[in-house]
């Protein structure tokens, strides 16, 4: 019985679920069954899940669902690091109450680099929403998602739900040791990438190379903009906090032609959660990694011991 | 004062506040350690306030916050000329945010004509700003 058992926790307790399905009637019934659990409760129900077609289907199949919160993922959760300030903004407007969220950031479409964000999102969940009422259900698409998938859904979620049979993940794994940057290598930067080195006095010379590289990918004057300020913040924040200075570097992906921006400093952030907390309560670093986690599609973190890479993302459509 | 926010159109534009560098094309950002010859302030000479041609970031913002601060603190309404702003970065709209916040109760910091990338943080960062208006794209 999905989530049937949540009432008895402790008020402040975050219980994360994957459910696996295999066709779409595994989703609508599994998926229904725990809007409604939760609807049942008298609580808040958000729901993001991808494509308008399975927003309809939940929304017929949870009877009485007027009171639940629908978005499609693939707009609130295309960066995936949007989905938990967009999940605490709900908790935090039905404060008092357990809150009750179904998430599917995950999709067959997803890019590699997409997906490795996702899971990184999906470890961080546990971390993010610890001491916070709240149960997380995400549907997990067992026929179009390869093995490797599934065996991230055991690794960052505590509990796996498969058709009425709910049980703890036998390989659950600590989300702080999951989101770190060894776990997730980005490939290397291509050779034909522009690179430029910066130092103070440099950041014009950033925003003409991002805007001409703007130009070549086809990005319209908004997208552009959008992307010239998140690359113009971070360069920003590399020469508030180190001396040494950084490197930028551009490409085009292949085979989207989106264009990635990535830099590097000798800088470190310890914070998982920089760049998904609501900015007003953030330092000056956390607040520029938020803005760009709005305005690029996809933005890539990794700081270590030895120095910080972010790579921005940035695609025509939006 | 009466306010006056978006009516007139046509510049305002008086005396150049910060000088600008002439001569033989410098390397933007390079003439100066606050990037004298990136971003042009000048006072409006029948409102209060400033026009912004330019760009504003790290280099910058210091000098847009301190000829904010050096407006006269009497009575109505703020007026920025923004058509000329090219760029500005987070601590830009920050400061202009910052601004708006500290301006007394009833009066106003007009942007008049800015970029889409000033919309975009303020709608995000500052939606609920009081003092803080923009004209109509």
């Amino acid at each position: 019985m999905t989530g049937s058992a949540t009432s008895a926790l402790p008020v402040d307790t975050v219980q994360h679920e994957a459910l696996f399905y295999r066709t779409a009637q595994e989703f609508v019934a599994g998926t229904a069954r725990f809007v409604r659990t939760g609807l049942d409760t008298g609580d808040p129900v958000l729901v993001a899940v991808p494509g308008g077609a399975k927003i309809e289907a939940l929304r017929s199949a949870a009877a009485g669902a007027g009171s639940v919160q629908f978005a499609d993922m693939t707009e609130v959760g295309r960066n995936p690091a949007r989905i938990i300030p967009f999940v605490r903004r709900f908790a935090d407007q039905h404060a008092g109450r357990r809150v009750w969220f179904v998430g599917e950031p995950i999709w067959p479409e997803r890019s590699a680099a997409e997906y490795r964000e996702c899971v990184r999102h999906e470890a961080l969940l546990n971390t993010a929403f610890a001491g916070t009422a709240i149960t997380i259900f995400c549907p997990y698409d067992v026929a179009g998602l390869d093995h490797g998938a599934i065996a991230d859904a055991w690794r960052t979620h505590p509990v796996l739900v498969d058709g009425l049979d709910t049980r703890p993940s036998p390989g659950y794994a600590d989300p702080a040791m999951l989101y770190a940057a060894d776990d997730w290598p980005l490939p290397d930067s291509p050779t034909g990438a522009e690179v430029l080195p910066y130092q103070h006095h440099d950041l014009h010379r950033i925003r003409e190379l991002v805007l001409r590289w703007a130009r070549l990918a086809g990005l319209g004057a908004d997208r552009a903009d959008d992307l010239l300020v998140a690359v113009n913040k971070v360069a920003t924040n590399t020469l508030a906090h180190t001396d040494a200075g950084g490197t930028l570097r551009i490409w085009r992906e292949p085979p989207t032609g989106r264009l990635v921006c990535e830099l590097r400093d000798t800088g470190r952030i310890a914070d998982p959660l920089v760049g998904r907390r609501l900015p007003a309560i953030d330092a000056e670093r956390g607040r520029g990694l938020w803005l760009a986690n709005q305005f690029c599609d996809l933005v890539e973190l990794r700081s270590n011991e030895h120095g910080t890479t972010v790579r921005l993302h940035a695609s025509q459509r939006s | 004062m009466v306010p006056a926010p978006f009516g007139s159109q046509q510049s305002e534009h008086a005396g150049v506040l910060c000088s600008v560098v002439t001569g033989a094309e410098p390397r933007a950002g390079d003439a100066g350690p606050e990037g004298d010859d990136l971003l042009t302030i000048s006072p409006l000479n029948r409102r209060v306030g400033l026009r912004l041609d330019g760009e504003v970031d790290l280099l910058t913002v210091a000098r847009l916050e301190r000829a904010l601060r050096g407006l006269p603190g009497v009575d109505g309404d703020v007026h920025l000329e923004l058509a000329g702003l090219r760029f500005i970065d987070l601590s830009g709209a920050a400061a202009l945010a910052a601004f708006a916040a500290s301006l007394g109760q009833g009066r106003r910091l007009l942007l008049q004509d800015p970029p889409l990338m000033l919309r975009r943080m303020i709608s995000l960062l500052w939606p609920q700003q009081p003092g803080l208006t923009m004209s109509p794209p």
